[in-house]
């Protein structure tokens, strides 16, 4: 593991150091990325909330600084564990009207939208056969606790699909207890793939490119017209692929606090969460 | 796919490049394509400043991940293969191009503005046609071997002529 003053070194002198990295590790490496661009893409995944908005018209670095401080003192105050699109999660938020004052919902993540403190998350499960989506602000003040019970991605990043599919893939046990996980490693990937309900559907899913899907249950045309509308240069268009990313520079300023935060903060948070799973 | 930042200011939003006559989306991209070709195997480049800019920014990712990632690189590889069709424009790409840039620090290409080419008949002899170049600029690849484009040396403040004229009026009055 490379530690931070060797990414500051390569951000100091840009890309050459990564270049040079590359001629002294010769052939062997050439296929993998360099440690401070491979670390910056894991944190990426896994505190897409923390980074700015990519857009440069919209970008505002003093409000980015601000909120950026006031998410990790948030962090700080509550336990907010790593998390993905696909993992099983219960969320405990502050209720007056609730008997108990308190209000938990479980569900799985099926996304995650908005940057910085606006960033939203949404929970779906099956209630009385009726499927229920509750979408929280990661930061808001009204959330009492967030626990991960499966730590888990799905084939997708995007779950919205399972609003179509048959209702036994969004469907979470109500009494799950929280899996343990290894902290260190690669997450999960969860390779479930499921059976749409017939249309009418929300989105004409068959046009989104979607892994995840086994059973479609549509004639041939909607497959026809999926591949005329299709644009298979996109994935192709450099720029654009370029347009949708903040800059590696950007992404040193927060990922150094960020490290800062894990180092201290998280431990202690990983600590009190083994404490309680020994207890239990 | 992590990607370095790129070394000039490359364009915000992507613009329409104005092509009659075909469907924009793949359109732009055959034309990309051709442009794109066309900088690699001869480095240097005259054409509209709308399609250099587009084109400047292509050219510039192309180059930095060549540059970075070398040839072994699949991504890379497979982007380089997709906007150069010819075979041997990917080997010069990876085997001239990026070794010789390797210690560039401020941007790959560059952009020199031209004058705009005359107005010229379509028939010998005739009248001149519609004004069809406009904003005519070169996109090089730097440090190549043609002869260097030489911009217009800027004369000094105090030769531009309305200055000249003024500093004869005031001497003529005093």
């Amino acid at each position: 593991m490379a530690s931070w003053s060797l990414t500051q070194r390569g951000l100091s002198r840009g890309l050459r150091l990564s270049a040079s990295m590359h001629a002294s590790y010769g052939r062997r490496m050439t296929s993998s990325l360099p440690e401070h661009l491979r670390k910056a893409l894991a944190y990426s995944a896994m505190y897409p909330d923390l980074l700015p908005e990519p857009d440069l018209t919209r970008r505002n670095y003093v409000r980015e600084m601000l909120e950026r401080q006031d998410m990790l003192s948030r962090r700080r105050a509550i336990d907010i564990p790593e998390f993905y699109v696909g993992s099983y999660m219960s969320i405990t938020v502050s209720d007056q009207n609730a008997p108990g004052k308190k209000n938990t919902f479980v569900g799985i993540c099926i996304y995650r939208r908005n940057h910085g403190l606006r960033h939203q998350m949404a929970l779906r499960n099956i209630v009385e056969n009726e499927g229920i989506e509750m979408l929280y602000d990661l930061y808001s003040p009204i959330i009492l606790e967030i626990k991960v019970l499966r730590l888990q991605k799905r084939l997708d990043d995007d779950l919205r699909y399972l609003r179509d599919a048959l209702p036994e893939y969004s469907t979470v046990p109500w009494d799950m207890e929280p899996e343990p996980h290894r902290e260190q490693g690669s997450v999960p990937v969860d390779e479930t793939r499921v059976i749409m309900k017939p249309r009418p559907w929300t989105q004409r899913w068959e046009r989104k490119e979607l892994k995840g899907v086994k059973e479609w249950g549509l004639e041939d045309r909607f497959f026809k017209r999926a591949v005329e509308v299709s644009k298979p240069w996109e994935k192709y268009d450099l720029m654009k692929e370029y347009r949708c990313m903040v800059p590696l520079e950007d992404q040193y300023v927060v990922w150094k606090e960020v490290e800062e935060h894990r180092k201290t903060i998280e431990e202690e948070h990983k600590r009190s969460r083994r404490r309680k799973l020994l207890d239990a | 796919m992590a990607i370095p930042p790129l070394k000039i200011a490359h364009r915000i939003r992507p613009k329409s490049m104005k092509l009659r006559c075909i469907q924009e989306a793949p359109g732009r991209v055959e034309k990309l394509r051709v442009m794109l070709g066309g900088l690699i195997r001869h480095e240097r480049i005259e054409l509209n400043s709308h399609r250099a800019a587009e084109t400047r920014d292509y050219a510039e990712r192309l180059i930095q991940d060549a540059v970075l990632y070398g040839p072994h690189h699949k991504r890379s590889m497979e982007m380089a293969s997709f906007w150069l069709k010819e075979k041997e424009l990917v080997h010069k790409l990876f085997k001239v191009i990026a070794p010789r840039l390797e210690n560039e620090t401020r941007g790959f290409t560059k952009i020199w503005v031209l004058a705009d080419p005359e107005k010229t008949s379509y028939e010998p002899g005739g009248l001149p046609g519609v004004h069809y170049k406009n904003d005519w600029v070169a996109l090089e690849i730097k440090n190549n071997p043609l002869p260097p484009i030489r911009p217009n040396p800027t004369p000094h403040r105090s030769l531009y002529i309305p200055n000249l004229l003024l500093a004869a009026a005031a001497a003529s009055i005093a």
